[in-house]
């Protein structure tokens, strides 16, 4: 009977335990929810008073004679002055000149950028870049700078482009790109870190936007001892269609890293000359499978009848992935006689060759 | 001139409001494309700047709408980002006007309006 009732004393116990949790809980999320509640309608508020100096910004226009106290470019009504003093109003006020800055140009552009300035934006950014360690603080500084095109800052951000957070040099290297185009390319000749596909992808993009003004180094790159650094360079030899890198490019076949000769063949395709087939194909024994296919699939672009009594050996291979690009190469080098080409072949009948036919002839009716 | 400006982004959605307002338009705002197509049909307005990239219905789907269904001969300025060329040839497939690319100076956007009145009113 005791041992019962001490049971269930423990499981009252337990419950109003659980009920007290279950309610502190539930508090702490109604306060948490209406303390990020009142925060943005703040934000939302102090936005619209912002988005008034901003649009006084935007479009004016400085009286040629006349002259703001300290030399300032726009005289801030001494509201915002006040305003602008506090933490929250000043990072309002940053992103959204960050956000406009980005979808407009020209004059208004220009006056953004001043009003930055002279709100002293531009010193907190460098702060961020400076004073602070953490990886976050200091890549968002270096974002912001790149954004309004602070281009004296250039040494600051410069020395971050081998950093070894990966955030803050990704950072640095598209601010370089930003503020120098093509030259700010240099970085490639220093860094030690790699560089992820993801920021090579964005690199390219942000070089599509800027005149092409050659590429000094390039040479180096297609040797660098970085390996991400040679796939980059080959990336832009094949974007920008690079013809006469052609042998310098040939050599990274030697390369002992896979990924460097898969993009080397594939960069080879695009600048191809009589020489790479028969170079394709003087490597095409020592490669490993992935290499072989991609070289398979470049004999299938460049289309030289030379390389047919090549492409015929190759249907004798056991992998039955070569086998298919070997006679899809076949199809497209050979023109309409691919099909006898292929039909010729000794196991023309069997599998997976029957297969392999009649799926190519479908391709081609296509 | 009744200028009907779509575009999601608030603070672009102002800034070209502003930017016509000055040179004395009258402009009615909207921040999705199906906002936008039940505006056209109550405001008709003169002239439609659209972005491409908006909530619910496209700029694209806001031109095909105003080629087909409205029988006002209203021009149409699309404003998209870099890269969307191919939606901007495609946008003139369905009969847009002119397209500004983002980022665009507001100058250069007035100018057009300017431009599409001049050729409006001739």
């Amino acid at each position: 009977m005791k041992i019962i009732s001490i049971g269930i004393l423990l499981l009252i116990h337990l419950a109003i335990g659980f009920l007290v949790a279950f309610l502190l809980i539930v508090a702490a999320i109604f306060l948490y929810l209406s303390y990020k509640k009142r925060l943005f309608r703040k934000r939302e508020r102090l936005k619209k008073k912002i988005y008034l100096l901003i649009e006084k910004a935007l479009f004016y226009e400085p009286p040629s004679l006349q002259k703001t106290e300290n030399n300032a470019w726009m005289k801030i009504p001494f509201k915002f002055q006040a305003l602008l003093k506090k933490k929250l109003p000043r990072a309002v006020l940053r992103t959204e000149i960050l956000q406009v800055q980005k979808n407009i140009s020209g004059a208004s552009r220009d006056n953004l950028q001043k009003l930055y300035e002279q709100l002293g934006l531009k010193q907190d950014a460098l702060k961020k870049l400076n004073r602070f360690r953490q990886w976050y603080i200091k890549a968002e500084g270096i974002q912001e700078l790149s954004i309004m095109n602070q281009r004296d800052c250039l040494r600051s951000i410069y020395r971050y482009v081998n950093d070894k957070n990966e955030y803050i040099r990704m950072e640095a290297q598209s601010a370089a790109i930003n503020f120098l185009g093509f030259h700010g390319l240099r970085f490639l000749n220093i860094i030690s870190y790699p560089l992820s596909e993801w920021q090579q992808l964005k690199l390219l993009e942000q070089l599509s936007h800027k005149p092409v003004l050659g590429f000094k180094g390039i040479t180096a790159w297609l040797q660098s001892p970085n390996d991400s650094v040679i796939t980059f360079a080959l990336k832009l030899v094949r974007v920008y269609r690079c013809f006469e890198l052609h042998d310098t490019v040939a050599k990274c076949m030697e390369h002992s890293n896979v990924e460097v000769k898969k993009s080397c063949i594939i960069t080879l395709t695009d600048i191809y000359t009589e020489d790479t087939a028969p170079l394709l194909i003087w490597h095409y024994a020592t490669e490993d499978t992935d290499c072989r296919l991609a070289t398979l699939h470049a004999l299938c672009q460049i289309r030289d009848p030379e390389t047919i009594s090549f492409l015929t050996e190759q249907l004798q291979d056991e992998n039955n992935d070569l086998k298919l690009a070997a006679a899809k190469a076949i199809m497209a080098t050979a023109g309409s006689d691919g099909i006898n080409v292929l039909n010729a072949y000794t196991e023309a009948q069997s599998h997976p060759w029957h297969e392999i036919i009649q799926q190519l002839k479908a391709e081609a009716a296509v | 001139m009744k200028i009907l400006v779509a575009e999601d982004d608030p603070i672009m959605l102002k800034t070209i409001q502003l930017r016509l307002r000055k040179d004395g338009h009258e402009v009615i705002c909207v921040m999705d494309g199906n906002e936008a197509m039940k505006e056209i049909e109550v405001v008709l307005p003169d002239i439609i700047i659209t972005d491409i990239m908006m909530p619910y219905s496209s700029g694209l789907e806001i031109v095909a709408f105003v080629k087909r269904n409205i029988p006002k001969k209203i021009p149409v300025i699309i404003l998209s980002a870099m890269g969307q060329e191919n939606v901007v040839v495609e946008a003139f497939g369905l009969g847009a006007d002119d397209f500004v690319i983002k980022p665009f100076s507001p100058n250069e956007l007035s100018v057009r309006v300017k431009r599409l009145e001049l050729k409006t009113n001739n």
